[in-house]
């Protein structure tokens, strides 16, 4: 999925729609662009995660 | 412009009235700013008003602080009495004017000092470049078609064009860092909640910091004195800023940071590190592990954090935000909440490797920047052979500190061209002072490049 892919910006748009938010005329692939790039970085930090403790800490 | 230092002890004796000085300051910003953009709103009546206080003080033989007539400027999300708080925004000016100063803005007043202007930034401090569609896009003095750095880019900028001494701004991801390193001035991001928050604009609640910049470490120390005093010294203490420069280096243990530090720094950003590791003694480098992924953490918790808190203009009016941030902000509204959630964690995390490396050294030292400052308008920038975003990649080497609330001070070392390069000085959460003490040990040895530079 990136922002210039059609099937992105649909899914975008419409998890926009679904929020209440109105993205721009023109804006729709920068606002997903943005998006594939926080998922990536997400994606990232959780294959770094330590595996969580089995109790809460003290 | 002299430095912080000298302008107040010179008003404090009566040999220059802080008048003067304010009157001074005030036309050099009218007669050189234009190009910078670095100020956008100048404080004339209150700037005259407070200073002429400040000189009845000293004829009266009273105490006018220990900052007495020293003109300064605030990065435009600070609330100033009397106008309205623009945060970069155009939004923002339908609030009105702020009733009263934010706190760190009241505490300099009192100390003497005299706000002259307010400073430019990127939206909503929404960025490190400080190209904001409202206000304009603030110049680096060194290079007017490169960009000052930001998000404090006004801030950075005014002290580096000698139009005041000092200066401050706010921290979330190297937004005080960034624009120092760029701009060759000192910039502290304290350890987070050490200087008050209040009356500010928030960004990223359990990121943003307050933080200073001057052109000097004395100045920086002296200013960092007045934003810490919270009146829990006993009377006649030396402060942890004022002591810094006596106090010296001896004892210190510093090492280079290395691993993702230096992957990310260009060859001359290395090269800087290596000078002022050269002057310091270090013969040692430390990898803390997991700063890669700190970015990325920061960039997620940013994201989330920074959108929540514009949800609701974001949905009513969002034609009227600026369309270099506007994207960013509507992306974050739509991020899962266990992207959020996992970014957390992994801070929590982060601070526990942090800290056991800090168990080892007192002082770290990187790259503040990984390059020295990109053009005006561009998008992508090459460090160490790989394409960035500047406006993601700028912050590379800063994030992971603020990320976890450790202290960092760049310093402005030389860079190998005519553009300045930041090297940026960590300590263990608490430890501000250490930084102070070694800021102001380089530039007594003299290898930073802190001459303003005479723009117009």
């Amino acid at each position: 999925m990136n922002g210039q892919d059609p099937t992105a910006g649909s899914w975008v748009a419409a998890a926009a729609q679904r929020s209440g938010i109105a993205i721009p005329d023109g804006e729709l692939h920068r606002v997903a662009e943005h998006l594939v790039l926080l998922l990536t970085l997400a994606a990232t930090v959780k294959d770094a995660l330590p595996e969580p403790a089995p109790v809460y800490p003290p | 412009m002299r430095t912080v230092d000298d302008i107040a002890a010179r008003v404090r004796r009566g040999e220059v009235s802080a008048v003067e000085v304010a009157t001074t300051t005030l036309g050099d910003i009218v007669d050189r700013d234009g190009l910078l953009c670095s100020c956008t709103d100048v404080l004339e009546e209150r700037a005259l008003g407070d200073a002429r206080r400040v000189d009845a003080a000293v004829a009266a033989g009273e105490d006018p602080g220990p900052l007495a007539g020293v003109p300064f400027a605030v990065k435009n999300l600070f609330e100033v009495e009397g106008i309205a708080t623009r945060a970069g925004s155009r939004i923002e000016l339908d609030r009105g004017p702020a009733r009263v100063d934010a706190a760190a803005v009241a505490r300099l007043r009192r100390a003497g000092a005299v706000l002259v202007a307010t400073t430019n930034t990127d939206e909503y401090a929404h960025g490190l470049t400080t190209e904001n569609t409202h206000y304009g896009t603030t110049r680096n003095p060194h290079d007017p078609e490169r960009i000052a750095g930001g998000s404090s880019g006004g801030s950075a900028a005014a002290v580096a064009a000698g139009l005041v001494p000092f200066t401050l701004g706010s921290d979330t991801n190297g937004s005080v860092r960034v624009p120092a390193s760029l701009c060759g001035t000192f910039g502290l991001k304290p350890t987070f909640g050490r200087v008050s928050r209040a009356g500010t604009v928030p960004f990223v609640g359990s990121l943003d910091h307050v933080g200073p910049f001057a052109g000097t470490a004395a100045g920086l120390s002296s200013v960092y004195d007045v934003l810490v005093d919270g009146g829990g010294l006993p009377a006649g203490a030396q402060r942890a800023g004022a002591a810094a420069p006596a106090r010296g280096i001896d004892g210190l243990r510093m090492a280079v940071a290395s691993g993702h530090f230096l992957r990310v720094a260009d060859e001359d950003a290395r090269a800087a590190v290596e000078q002022v590791a050269g002057v310091l003694g270090i013969d040692r480098q430390l990898t803390v592990a997991g700063s890669d992924v700190a970015c990325a953490a920061a960039h997620v918790i940013t994201a989330a954090e920074g959108a929540q808190r514009h949800a609701r203009t974001l949905r009513s009016r969002p034609r009227d935000f600026d369309p270099r941030v506007r994207p960013g902000l509507m992306a974050g509204l739509l991020l899962p909440a266990e992207a959020y959630l996992d970014a957390r964690r992994f801070r929590r995390w982060y601070r526990e490797v942090a800290a056991t490396a800090f168990a080892d050294v007192d002082v770290l030292i990187t790259a503040t920047t990984p390059c020295a400052a990109p053009r005006i308008g561009e998008e992508q920038m090459t460090v160490a052979g790989e394409e960035h975003l500047v406006g993601m990649s700028l912050g590379l080497l800063t994030q992971p500190w603020s990320l976890v609330g450790f202290p960092a001070l760049s310093v402005p070392a030389r860079g190998a061209g005519r553009l300045p390069l930041g090297v940026q000085l960590v300590a263990a959460p608490g430890r501000d002072a250490v930084l102070l003490r070694v800021a102001a040990a380089l530039e007594e040895a003299g290898v930073l490049a802190t001459t303003p530079v005479a723009h117009r």
